[in-house]
Formats: C-alpha cells, sequence, structure tokens
C-alpha cells in the first residue's frame, strides 16, 4: 500500500515539474518579448545598452538553461518572483484576484452543477418527453452561442435597456459600502456574470448527466428494482443516480481544477477583478512571472483535483475499490 | 450515505435560488445610480435637438458638487507614479492629474508658463532659464521651490525612465540660484526642448523622492497637481479628489472616479446606462450616429493624431524603387478607406506625414487617387507583366509581397483589405497576412530596436499621438542613424532627409524650423518611406448633465487636466 501511494506521489511530482518546465518555456517560445513592458511607454528612445541592462535586471539576459535553473531554484525556495508589470511580488498579485476568481467562477461551478445535474436526471428520467427534447435543444444552444456573446446580450438587456444590474466592475468604483451594503454590492455586481458563466457552464454537466443517467436507466437491475415495487424515487435516486455519478464527478472534477484558471472572457466583458483578466493581460504584456505563477497555480489545482477524483471514485464505485489507488 | 446527503441539497436548490435572484434583483429599486437618469430621458420627447441647450447648462454647475465624475478608463495604469503609470493616454494625462510640469500645452499643443512663469532662451539657444511661480506648494504644505525643480530633473537623467530620461541627455548642467530662478544649459540647441522635457516631464518632491534606489518602488503621490490621489484598487479604480489650494485655482470638478473598463463595448454600454460620465474611449465610428441620436449624452469631435500608415520594407525589393512605393501611394484611394472603414469618421492622410490640423503643415497639393497616373508611373519605370498573370514585375522582381497587419484590429484588417484589392488592377498583388500583434511587432521592429534590423515586405501601421504632437519627432521616423532615427522602422536610407534632420535638430529660430518641417514633409511625400492612409477623428462622448466643462485637445482627447480648470480655457 505505501509502495502504491509513494508511486502515485512520484507520478504526481513528475506531471508537476512538466507542467512547471512547460509554463516556464511557452511563454519564453512566443513571439515578442517583456521589454516594451520592462522598458515603458518610449521603449523606442532606449539605445541598445539600456535595454541590455533593464533585460539584465531581471535576468533574462542569462542563457535560457541558467534561467530555468533559477526559476526552479526560486520555486523551490517557495519565491514566485517579481511582476515586471505591477511592480508586486506574483503572490500578492494572484492573492488579491484570487477571492474574486474564487467568489464568481466557484458559485457558478456550484450553481450549474446543481441546475444542470438536477435537470439532466429529469431528462434522462422523462426521455422522450417534449420536457427532455427542450432541454436538451435549449443546452446545444447554450453550448454553441459564445459566452462573450450571451454577456453583451445580458449588459444590452439588463444594464442599458432596463437599468437593473451594473455592467462592469466587482464593487461600485468609489463606492464606500460596508456591512450588509456592501455585500448587497458585490452580489449586484456579480449576477449578471454569475448568470453569464453559468448559462455557459450549464449544457456540457447536464447532457454528461443525462447520458449517463440514461445508460444506466436501461440496466437490467433497474427493470428488477421497478419490478420489486419500490417507489419511483427510491430506484432514481438510490439505484439509477448512484450508479451514473462517476463520469458527472469526472466532469465536475475537471470544471473545478478550470475554475481557478478564471473565466477569462466573462471577467473581460464584465471587467471583473479575477485571475483570467489577469493571465490574460500577462499573455499579452509578455509578464513571464505572472505567467509561471498563474499557469503554477492552474497546475496545482487540476493535480489536487485528480487526486480528489482518484479519492472519490472508490467511494462512487465500489468495483474501483478492489484495484486500490 | 449518498442518499442521505444528496436530500438535503434537493430540498435546498429552490430555496437557495430564491435566495440568489432575491438577494441580487431585490435591491435595484431603491437606491441604485442607474435609475436617476431614466426618469428625466422621457421628457424631451419631441426636439431633443432643441431641449437640450436649455437643460443642459443649468445642472452642470450644480452636479458635480454632489457626484463625483466618472470617467471610464482602459487598463490599470499601476501605482500612478512617474516610474509605474503604464501608457501615454491616459495614464500620462491621470499622471498630470497629480503632477505638474514646468510649461504646459494649451488645447493646441503649443506650450505655455505654467509652474514656470517665465522661460527666456538665450540667442544661442544654449541656456534656458526659468521663473517658478512663488506660490506653488506641495500636497503636504511644503513649498515647491527650484529645488526641487533641479533634483526632479538629475533624478530622472540618473535614474532610467523611458519617457522623461532621453530628452535629458541635452541637459549638461542645472543651476538652481535663488528658489525660484532655475537655469539650465544645453550641449546643443534643441529646437523641441519646451515640449520635452519642459511641458512632459513631472516635478517631483524633493522632500519624498531623496534618497530612492529603486523608483519603482517609491509608492508616495505627492505632488503639486489639480488633484490628489485618494483612492488606488488594482484592477478596479483610482480615485482623485480635488486639490482646493492649487495655484490655478480649485479645478471644477471636486471628485473623479476612474473605473477600468477593459472591454470597448462595455465602456459604451456603461456609458449609455448611465454608470459612468465620460470615456478617455473615442467611439468607435459605428456607434457615432448612434451616441448623437441619444439626448442625454453629447459628443466632442475633433481631429486625432494618431496616424495609419503603409509601411515598407525600404532595404527590401521592390519597394526599395521610390517609383514603385509612389505608384502604391497614387493608387490608394485614402477617401474610399475612410467612407468604407471609418465611416466618415476620418482625416485623409497627408503624404508628407504631418496632419492638416499640425502646426506645421504646410503641403496642400498632394497628388489625389489616380489610377491612371500610378500605372503610367510603373510603365515608366519598365515594370510591366511580362508573363500575364496580372503582377508586374522587372529584371526578375516581381511586385508581390506581404502585407503583415494585427489581426485583432477590425480597421487596420480591413484597411490592409481594401488596399490589396485596390492595388491588384495596378498590377500589385498582396497577400494579407493577419497575425497575432507581438509577431507583427516581432517581425517589424524586433525588440522595438531598429538597429535589429527587419523582417517584411509590408505591414500595416499605427504610431500614437504624441508623434505627431512634436513636429520634430517626423526626423525619426526617416534618419537613417538608429541612435536619431528611432522610429524608422522600414530602415529608410535617404542623404538628403538626414541633411534636413541633422539640421533642424539644432535649429533655434522658429521660421527657419517651420521652413525645415516643410522640406523634410515635400521629401516624404516625394520618396513615400510609408503611406500615410488616414488620422482616426476623436468622437468623445460624454453626459452634460454631469459636467460639460470638457476641452478637446488637439490630436488628444478631451481627458486632460484642462478639462478641469479654468486658467487654460480657449
Amino acid at each position: 500500500m505505501l509502495r502504491l501511494l509513494l508511486a502515485r506521489a512520484a507520478q504526481y511530482l513528475l506531471v508537476i515539474w512538466a507542467a512547471v518546465t512547460l509554463n516556464f518555456l511557452l511563454p519564453r517560445l512566443m513571439p515578442g518579448s517583456p521589454i516594451g513592458l520592462l522598458a515603458g511607454e518610449e521603449v523606442g528612445q532606449l539605445t541598445a545598452e539600456e535595454r541590455a541592462e533593464l533585460l539584465a535586471e531581471v535576468g533574462l539576459d542569462a542563457p535560457l538553461p541558467v534561467q530555468y535553473a533559477r526559476y526552479l531554484g526560486s520555486l523551490i525556495r517557495g519565491d514566485f518572483g517579481y511582476s515586471y508589470q505591477r511592480n508586486q511580488p506574483v503572490t500578492e498579485v494572484i492573492l488579491q484576484r484570487l477571492p474574486w476568481t474564487l467568489l464568481l467562477s466557484g458559485t457558478s461551478l456550484v450553481l450549474a452543477t446543481v441546475i444542470a445535474v438536477t435537470l439532466g436526471a429529469a431528462a434522462a428520467w422523462r426521455h422522450g418527453s417534449r420536457g427532455d427534447l427542450t432541454l436538451v435543444s435549449v443546452s446545444l444552444v447554450l453550448d454553441a452561442l459564445p459566452s462573450f456573446w450571451i454577456g453583451m446580450l445580458l449588459i444590452a438587456i439588463f444594464a442599458v435597456e432596463l437599468p437593473l444590474f451594473p455592467s462592469f466592475g466587482a464593487v461600485t468604483a468609489g463606492g464606500r459600502y460596508e456591512g450588509w451594503a456592501y455585500v448587497r454590492d458585490v452580489g449586484r455586481h456579480m449576477f449578471l456574470p454569475l448568470v453569464t458563466l453559468t448559462l455557459t457552464n450549464l449544457s456540457a454537466t447536464l447532457l454528461t448527466t443525462r447520458s449517463a443517467m440514461l445508460s444506466v436507466l436501461g440496466a437490467e437491475y433497474i427493470v428488477t428494482a421497478r419490478a420489486k415495487g419500490l417507489r419511483e424515487r427510491t430506484v432514481l435516486f438510490r439505484h439509477a443516480f448512484r450508479n451514473a455519478l462517476p463520469p458527472i464527478a469526472t466532469l465536475v472534477g475537471l470544471n473545478l481544477a478550470f475554475t481557478i484558471g478564471g473565466a477569462t472572457v466573462v471577467e473581460t466583458v464584465f471587467s471583473y477583478p479575477g485571475l483570467g483578466r489577469l493571465t490574460y493581460d500577462a499573455v499579452l504584456q509578455r509578464d513571464y512571472p505572472v505567467l509561471q505563477g498563474a499557469f503554477l497555480l492552474t497546475t496545482l489545482v487540476v493535480v489536487a483535483a485528480n487526486l480528489l477524483l482518484d479519492l472519490v471514485y472508490p467511494l462512487l464505485d465500489p468495483r474501483i475499490r478492489r484495484g486500490a489507488l | 450515505m449518498v442518499r442521505s446527503r444528496m436530500r438535503p441539497l434537493w430540498r435546498l436548490l429552490p430555496l437557495f435560488l430564491a435566495l440568489v435572484l432575491v438577494a441580487c434583483g431585490g435591491a435595484p429599486q431603491t437606491g441604485a445610480p442607474p435609475a436617476a437618469p431614466s426618469p428625466a430621458a422621457p421628457e424631451p420627447t419631441s426636439a431633443p435637438a432643441a431641449d437640450a441647450p436649455t437643460v443642459a447648462p443649468e445642472p452642470t454647475s450644480a452636479a458635480p458638487a454632489t457626484e463625483p465624475l466618472r470617467v471610464a478608463i482602459v487598463g490599470d495604469e499601476g501605482t500612478l507614479t512617474p516610474y509605474t503609470y503604464q501608457t501615454g493616454y491616459p495614464g500620462w494625462n491621470m499622471l498630470n492629474l497629480v503632477y505638474d510640469t514646468l510649461l504646459i500645452l494649451d488645447a493646441d499643443n503649443l506650450p505655455q508658463p505654467w509652474l514656470a512663469e517665465r522661460h527666456t532662451i538665450s540667442d544661442d539657444g544654449l541656456i534656458h532659464t526659468l521663473t517658478l511661480r512663488d506660490d506653488v506648494t506641495w500636497h503636504d504644505g511644503r513649498p515647491l521651490t527650484s529645488a526641487d525643480v533641479k533634483f526632479s530633473y538629475e533624478f530622472y537623467k540618473a535614474n532610467r525612465q523611458s519617457r522623461w530620461t532621453p530628452p535629458m541627455g541635452v541637459i549638461t548642467t542645472i543651476e538652481a540660484p535663488d528658489a525660484t530662478t532655475v537655469v539650465m544649459t544645453l550641449a546643443s540647441p534643441s529646437p523641441a526642448f519646451a515640449l520635452q522635457p519642459l511641458a512632459d516631464v513631472p516635478i517631483i518632491p524633493q522632500h519624498i523622492w531623496e534618497g530612492a534606489t529603486d523608483p519603482k518602488a517609491v509608492e508616495s503621490t505627492v505632488g503639486s497637481g489639480p488633484y490628489q490621489l485618494a483612492e488606488y484598487v488594482p484592477e478596479q479604480f483610482y480615485r482623485f479628489t480635488a486639490n482646493a489650494s492649487y495655484f490655478a485655482g480649485a479645478p471644477s470638478v471636486p471628485e473623479i472616479i476612474t473605473p477600468m473598463i477593459s472591454e470597448p463595448n462595455t465602456i459604451f454600454a456603461a456609458l449609455r446606462s448611465g454608470e459612468i460620465d465620460a470615456t478617455v474611449r473615442s467611439l468607435p465610428p459605428e456607434l457615432v450616429s448612434d451616441f448623437e441620436g441619444n439626448a442625454e449624452l453629447a459628443l466632442q469631435k475633433g481631429p486625432g493624431y494618431a496616424t495609419n500608415l503603409l509601411q515598407f520594407n525600404t532595404e527590401r525589393a521592390p519597394w526599395d524603387k521610390a517609383a514603385v512605393r509612389q505608384a502604391i501611394s497614387r493608387a490608394i484611394n485614402r477617401q474610399q478607406l475612410i467612407d468604407t472603414i471609418l465611416l466618415g469618421q476620418g482625416t485623409v492622410g497627408n503624404p508628407g506625414w504631418f496632419h492638416p490640423a499640425s502646426p506645421v503643415y504646410q503641403l496642400t497639393d498632394a497628388p489625389a487617387f489616380d489610377l491612371a497616373a500610378a500605372q503610367a508611373i510603373l510603365d515608366e519605370a519598365g515594370y510591366a507583366d511580362g508573363d500575364g498573370d496580372g503582377v508586374r514585375e522587372a529584371d526578375g522582381t516581381p511586385l508581390s509581397g506581404e502585407l503583415l497587419v494585427y489581426a485583432n484590429n477590425p480597421i487596420r484588417l480591413r484597411s490592409a483589405e481594401l488596399i490589396a484589392a485596390g492595388l491588384e488592377p495596378l498590377g500589385v498583388r498582396l497577400k494579407v497576412t493577419a497575425i497575432d500583434p507581438d509577431s507583427v511587432d516581432a517581425k517589424v521592429w524586433p525588440e522595438f530596436d531598429v538597429a535589429k534590423g527587419r523582417d517584411f515586405d509590408l505591414a500595416m501601421w499605427n504610431w500614437s499621438a504624441p508623434v505627431q504632437i512634436n513636429p520634430l519627432r517626423a526626423v525619426g521616423l526617416v534618419h537613417s542613424d538608429p541612435t536619431i532615427g528611432t522610429l524608422n522602422i522600414g530602415g529608410f536610407k535617404n542623404a538628403e532627409a538626414d541633411r534636413i534632420g541633422d539640421a533642424w535638430r539644432v535649429t533655434v529660430d522658429e521660421a527657419e524650423q517651420r521652413a525645415l518641417a516643410g522640406e523634410l514633409e515635400a521629401l516624404i511625400a516625394a520618396e513615400l518611406p510609408f503611406v500615410t492612409l488616414f488620422y482616426e477623428d476623436g468622437n468623445y462622448a460624454f453626459r452634460p448633465t454631469a459636467y460639460d466643462g470638457w476641452i478637446y485637445q488637439k490630436g488628444q482627447g478631451t481627458f486632460s487636466k484642462l478639462s478641469f480648470l479654468s486658467a487654460l480655457r480657449p
């Protein structure tokens, strides 16, 4: 058992190392250079020596292997570097945005999962009914609509035509709210992005739940359960849904992992100060330390989500328990 | 186990949904600012144009006293010190709400007295004497003196900053003989010295910046400007409060908030919904007529100095031949580009670079679009379509190449496509390649250093407004010495251009400067290292009931100190 655990741990470390290496390499392989960011707006005016100095200040003058070794070294020391753009430690930059991402994307994940699983199970239960067809069609349409389009539409309707909700930001700019008023302000600002994100995330889970349920509902033990005269609810929840859970759990686990990456498009449309927008800006500006930090966080969460799934599967499906980890 | 967990969750779902709906949906009826403007809207039902003037002037004096003015900006400008702000516009303009310069550019971009009430230049152009006002204080109450000015300039010289440091290079010594006098001695005469650094570089307080080893780490924003930075929430907003004891009089708006809205569509939606009162972004052409019909909003219109170009790599055949560049320039219908892409919201490019609103613009008889004339130029230069493939060639070099363009910029992309289509009948074939901006930059202007060479045929390019505002920067576009021609991305080499540039760079006499500018303009129009296509006009939308004192600074826009001070109203 211990051996298995160690093997697993080694596997995860290998995955993290590979991801860290890619996070280091990919930004540097992109065309363009952070010199514009380091120098400021009049970069064209700098002499060759001044440019070299600027790059040397952040260690970009060293050959790639040296930079890589330094990066690994500082990672091991828990030093994530300094943002070129913001003159702030990367950890601080990320921690400022993380709560907003967790609030928006996390709430949306919970909402989307609960709604999608409920509706997906219901659709499968009433397979072939008008309700089922409607749900499937709506899901497919939602899946095909780009989230920025949904976002702009919601802004046009609920912020401009009927000024019910704010169209940008996480709080009122310059607003000095406290206590409940603050909570309400945050809620009002979160509403449109939350709806957009939830609508976007709904369909995959809904369709997966539906098909997982459908495959289970056709099984013989369901027929047996019904034949025993069990109540429909018992059949649905105890027998069918429980067996349909593994694929749903996989999807939700993956969604959980991506949640941390932030919802770039939605955060951009609504100017929400989360991690997705941070990462996007960092890509555009070639802010290598921020990119590395943000991608590393995503990597760790993906690995953690996988670990969680590995631990949860045996609970969901006794057959996996025998195979151990 | 599964069952016991699932059940309460099922039951909670409707409750949770209801909670979310109530919590978020219930709020707006009570105290939402966006609701305020809408009751006012239905009133001017009939002729909004006639009603507007009677409504507008009254509330302007009353409204700002209670509500802050909300002006959307696009991105984060850092801690907003002279070493951390990010963009030339609006970053520099926001910086200048907090700090002051020795001179200031007025609405026509001409330098006027500011911290320095007098600026005299010796006959040889080498000694600049500035007499400071004696009534200026820093936000912390200390007096601003010549020592601060001397310190600031020396600090910028010693601590590199890409905008402030290069113009300091020409200064050899700075003296502060008394509290209100600063004497700067230059190594050579510098015709644009008043524009840059005097009207450009912010003066910082010596008692705060002295001893700073890492200028980027200085967090204090104590300046002398009309506003103090009261609050900065990264990625969200800045809040400025008026400096009531400002030497030029208290600014007209007591509080300015600049929310950061990254998506342009959202900015204009927020303007319509009443969440913001103005923005630093010009309206895209397709929204102009829509906003003109909106009774609650008004537009400030004016020339824009950002300049759209078709840039040649003049080191690469056949684009190294002036005749080829001339023919292409004649065959581009600039007015059609403006009508089609900018829906008329633009000004036809002067082939000699300078915007017609610029004080040095002189080339009034530029040749118009003429395809037949263009064909004649190529015929005469010996380019003919020998193999019948629709592309002219000479000495085995076909007139075909790749036109690079930013994939994320619809205006430039459409321009590229229209230009390529328009050049086809001329026998010039351009393949439009749209790629991400960094990849274009990496080919056209590798590492933003013209000495690093270039790898492209043609590119759609744009220089921002500051390159037009200081006319002398035209020399940087064409000079063959990479330390002078820092913007010469096409590798243009022309002895006459170098001669004019060298002369202009050390000319003090204004009439002579203008004559040299005219010579350079004529040379650019004849040699065409690039085709100046058009300048997008500025259309700045704002809510007059919130504030209507906006001043349009030529070529730049409305968001600047000028808009909030009575001292420099034209």
